[in-house]
């Protein structure tokens, strides 16, 4: 993708890590629509969604926004290297919603898509050519109710992908709120019953079976937004994590059998240092802190701190937000997509996070009618995008310049290499607004400078033959010059959004690793020989070395 | 300062600080303290009020004119930010806060003000102001725990345990100072420490969700989950919002004019059981705003638990005009109009509920009790087999439903129905073994008797 601008010099010093939007040369001119207007409905200032897949099995990755208004969802296919058309009638993708899941959930070699939404979910299978098939009913997958982001896993190993699908609050329309004197604004979580989470048990790849109650996860019903799907404490079982608006985030832990416990407080990962819930929005989780097991960074609302939970395989975590230095940047910001990813390709992991109120700010950052002014209804809810930078465990803040300084009401983030030069691009959902695509300038940057290249990578991909995709679920240690790397087979699922399963690892200056260690989601480990860097390297299940 | 705040430019801002940033704002302040100039009553810091209640902009309108009328009095400018705060208004109050100290130098409460609110985007910058504040007065214990805390946040927890100490000496029975000690202990990895302290602070605010969370998670560290559990188990009854013993904060809030407001502080005053007060707020919310239904439906809960029936049924009713289909309304008032003996307004109200929430099995035993009152067996008999299949949990609405089967299996084995009396019975010892309850012998015994 050609750069749409030089990028811009700011104000301080110039930042090792540099993006520029791509989305005007993309293709993608599509304003998301959030269905807002006078009566505030809350559905519009929540959504905007987003995947990130292949859909039509050619290789490069094709988009699916999701937004809350009717008819609002659109899919891109990308057919040049970041050049995008829209498809969405032709693939039967029409609809609205909140978020969506992607994975192969009949084990036919191609990705299906899950759409959250404000009322029933639906679910379209692909036919392997992009072209999907609505099956909500025939698989008993119309989750009732507000529903909000789903994860994948095989919580039964049984071969077949599950779904746990994270719901939200029983909405009243009529409910009428405000702030700032009395003005008029959207209602928070608060005002609302929370709703208990679902979980569908995939039945051979013919269907959904709600086993929610026999999993114990009803015994809850909290205002549900993100969840990840992983094994955090490696006893070989998923566990799931679920970030909660105003409600103590829930860590699922599988006991055996299908049923789960509730094990959050007790493992420091359900209220923060303080103490308190959170306005839990999105999760990104990896291994931050490069001791091989997986962290948990949740976004949040505006007052309040994003929040880092460092696994300390006690079981459990800490919040360790003040020594990593991830509190002041988001606290006068609304978090919602975020994922861990090594931006500049050195070997640790950076955060992204989307931003944009839910309620009007204290102080408006947006000038109506200015220079990338959000839409005027949304000029007091406006924010800019944050980009950090892992420096030896802490966290610098690199978002001076632009893209990161413009202001939108963003929701949905997911990394990805759009243009498969090596580095992650990201992709971002805002509403009332094209989705925005930030191209990664680490690789071009390499390139164009006559010095050795620092920013070498991998990507790896875990498949599982018996199966026929990738193995949702795969801990991978990858031997490097610099130590060992933790990768997991895990779609960032992040707020709304779903992406590539395929893991990323930044190398560095390291130009091959030594081995791959996979603890595969059935328990079997296997070692692979390493491999040169700069390439995708792919590890099938029973063809180890 | 962080650069996401300074690198962003804020027109929409207010005309007292066009065009600035927090971090403009607090060297803007900065610089009115070290500087003599004095300001001009038409840079009185004005929020934009389009849609804001009539008695919030009367308010403020009152207390501008009295500002431009005495421009130099500090203690004005600090009310004045007082009440633009309790309207979160913050920028502007931000303003107005740094004016009143500059001109009362003296007074502690507005560079106090004035940290907690610049606290809350940013605790590094919020320092200076509460050592300003701790200066004029050292011995006001919720500042120097929030002083602590700020330190905390910005990583200085050395100096903060110093804070939370000299404020659990000023005041030992400050529970927030006590849970700063028992948190930097716990993230210290002295779990012992931490256990003690957390203790002390949830002895001394059992209310507080927060601190008994943090202790439930130090008996984990220390390897006692079981105790841990029960804790956190316990926890879940508690409500989120833990409020502090700070009156200069307090009475912030208790300026808000908006209906909104008043119904927050009606319902702080119903946790502490403080009905009258949390009456008076209501009604006061419902003068300012007579069509909010949550006002009304608020004040028929309180009048209900100060034990004024009537008045309690009218605002219910009131409620439930304004919106039908409020949460809780409609099975309040089905309660209320049973128990005032109209059982066919109490009828309709229930199949209301119903209608809105159709697993209710509290407005089901309602149905099913009318209809036996009735004579109507058949739809009694109905409505208790729907209640039985949705396997009510809470145990008030379980033992409700078992007692209901239980004397309609009795009714019809007077009536020379034991096999349908069985079913009634067989259902009731259901729910009893389910529950473990200890009416399950009792209730096996009869379901053999009937049988035979």
């Amino acid at each position: 993708m050609a750069p749409a601008e030089a990028p811009g010099a700011g104000p301080e010093a110039t930042p090792a890590v540099r993006f520029v939007d791509v989305t005007a040369e993309s293709g993608i001119d599509h304003v998301l629509p959030s269905g807002t207007d006078s009566t505030y409905p809350m559905p519009a200032v929540m959504g905007g969604g987003l995947a990130v897949f292949d859909a039509d099995g050619d290789g490069d990755l094709d988009l699916y926004v999701v937004a809350p208004a009717a008819g609002g969802n659109r899919f891109y296919v990308q057919h040049d290297a970041g050049h995008f058309t829209d498809a969405t009638t032709a693939a039967g993708l029409e609809g609205d919603g909140m978020g969506c899941a992607v994975g192969d959930l009949d084990n036919d070699g191609d990705l299906d898509l899950y759409v959250t939404r404000v009322g029933p979910d639906r679910l379209f299978l692909n036919d392997g050519k992009g072209v999907f098939a609505d099956r909500s009913a025939a698989w008993n997958a119309a989750v009732p109710g507000w529903s909000s982001s789903a994860a994948l896993l095989d919580y039964d190993r049984d071969g077949y992908l599950d779904l746990y699908v994270a719901r939200y609050v029983a909405f009243d329309p009529a409910r009428v709120c405000s702030q700032h004197g009395g003005r008029r604004d959207f209602c928070g979580p608060t005002e609302f019953e929370g709703l208990s989470d679902v979980l569908l048990h995939n039945l051979g790849g013919n269907g959904f079976e709600d086993v929610s109650a026999a999993a114990g996860i009803t015994a809850v019903a909290d205002a549900g937004l993100g969840v990840v799907a992983a094994d955090f404490d490696h006893d070989g079982e998923v566990d799931i994590y679920v970030a909660n608006d105003a409600d103590p985030n829930n860590l699922w832990t599988h006991q055996g059998g299908g049923r789960f416990l509730d094990d959050g407080v007790l493992q420091g990962s359900a209220f923060n240092r303080w103490g308190n819930s959170e306005a839990g929005m999105g999760i990104a989780t990896g291994d931050a802190d490069l001791d091989l097991d997986l962290d948990l960074f949740v976004t949040h609302l505006i007052t309040e701190t994003n929040t880092y939970y460092r696994n300390l395989m006690l079981p459990g975590f800490e919040d360790a937000t003040i020594d990593t230095e991830l509190g002041a940047a988001s606290l006068d910001l609304t978090g919602f997509g975020t994922a861990f990813f090594d931006a500049d390709n050195d070997g640790d992991l950076d955060l992204a996070v989307a931003n944009g109120a839910v309620k009007r700010r204290p102080s408006a950052l947006a000038t109506p009618g200015g220079v990338d002014a959000p839409p005027a209804f949304w000029s007091e809810y406006a924010e800019p995008n944050l980009l950090l930078v892992n420096d030896e465990g802490r966290f610098a803040d690199a978002s001076a310049q632009r893209p990161w300084t413009e202001l939108g009401l963003s929701r949905a983030l997911v990394p990805a290499d759009l243009d498969r030069d090596g580095d992650l691009d990201l992709v971002i959902a805002n509403l009332d607004g094209a989705p925005r695509i930030l191209r990664n300038l680490t690789i071009d940057a390499g390139a164009a400078s006559d010095e050795p290249t620092v920013a070498n990578w991998l990507r790896v991909r875990a498949f599982d033959p018996r199966l026929d995709r990738e193995a949702i679920g795969a801990r991978i240690t990858v031997r490097t010059p610099d130590g060992p790397r933790l990768l997991h087979a895990l779609p960032p699922g992040s707020y709304l959004s779903a992406g590539p399963a395929t893991a990323h690892l930044g190398l560095g200056a390291a130009e091959s690793v030594e081995s791959f260690d996979v603890v595969w989601p059935d328990g079997l480990v296997e070692s692979f020989d390493g491999a040169a860097a700069n390439q995708v390297v792919t590890l099938v299940r029973g063809e180890d070395h | 300062m962080t650069r996401a705040m300074s690198a962003r430019l804020t027109a929409g801002a207010p005309a007292f600080w066009p065009a600035l940033a927090l971090s403009d704002i607090v060297a803007a302040i900065l610089l009115v303290l070290l500087t003599t100039a004095p300001l001009t009553a038409q840079q009185i810091p004005a929020p934009r009020l389009d849609g804001a209640e009539p008695a919030v902009r009367q308010r403020l309108a009152s207390l501008q004119a009295d500002l431009r009328a005495d421009p130099g009095n500090g203690d004005a400018w600090g009310r004045y930010g007082m009440v633009l705060e309790a309207h979160t208004f913050t920028d502007e109050a931000i303003a107005a806060y740094g004016r009143g100290h500059e001109l009362s130098p003296g007074t502690f409460r507005w560079p106090y003000l004035l940290a907690a609110l610049i606290d809350e985007r940013s605790a590094a910058d919020s320092l200076q102001f509460y050592r300003a504040a701790l200066a004029l007065d050292a011995d006001y214990a919720p500042a120097r725990v929030r002083f602590a805390e700020a330190l905390e946040r910005t990583g200085q927890f050395d100096a903060a345990n110093r804070e939370y100490a000299q404020a659990a000496r000023l005041d030992p029975a400050n529970a927030h100072a006590h849970a700063g000690l028992g948190r930097l202990a716990l993230a210290a990895g002295d779990s012992d420490a931490a256990i003690r302290h957390l203790s002390r602070a949830r002895d001394l605010a059992a209310e507080n969700r927060s601190f008994a969370v943090t202790l439930a998670q130090a008996y984990a560290r220390a390897g006692d989950r079981e105790r841990g559990q029960q804790i956190a188990t316990a926890a879940r009854s508690l409500g989120r919002i833990n409020y502090r013993d700070d009156p200069i904060r307090s009475s912030v809030h208790d300026l808000a004019l908006d209906a909104r407001s008043y119904l927050r502080r009606a319902n702080a005053h119903r946790v502490h059981g403080e009905l009258d007060l949390a009456r008076r707020e209501l009604r006061a919310g419902i003068d300012v705003d007579a069509s909010r239904p949550e006002l009304h439906f608020a004040l028929a809960e309180v009048l209900a638990a100060a034990g004024d029936p009537a008045g309690s049924l009218a605002a219910a009713h009131r409620a439930s005009e304004l919106h039908p289909e409020l949460e809780g309304v409609a099975p309040f008032l089905a309660r209320a109009l049973f128990q005032t003996g109209d059982l066919s307004g109490a009828l309709a109200k229930a199949e209301e509920a119903l209608r809105l929430d159709a697993s209710d099995v509290s407005m089901m035993l309602l149905v099913a009790l009318v209809s036996a009152e009735r004579g109507d067996v058949v739809r009694t008999v109905d409505v208790l087999d729907r209640a039985y299949r949705e396997r009510p949990q809470d145990p008030p609405t379980r033992d409700g439903l078992i007692q209901l089967l239980t004397n309609v299996g009795e009714a019809m084995v007077s009536s020379g129905l034991p096999d349908a009396a069985a079913g009634q019975f067989r259902k009731a010892l259901d729910l009893a073994e389910e529950a473990g309850s200890p009416e399950a012998a009792g209730l096996r015994r009869r379901l053999a008797q009937v049988r035979r």
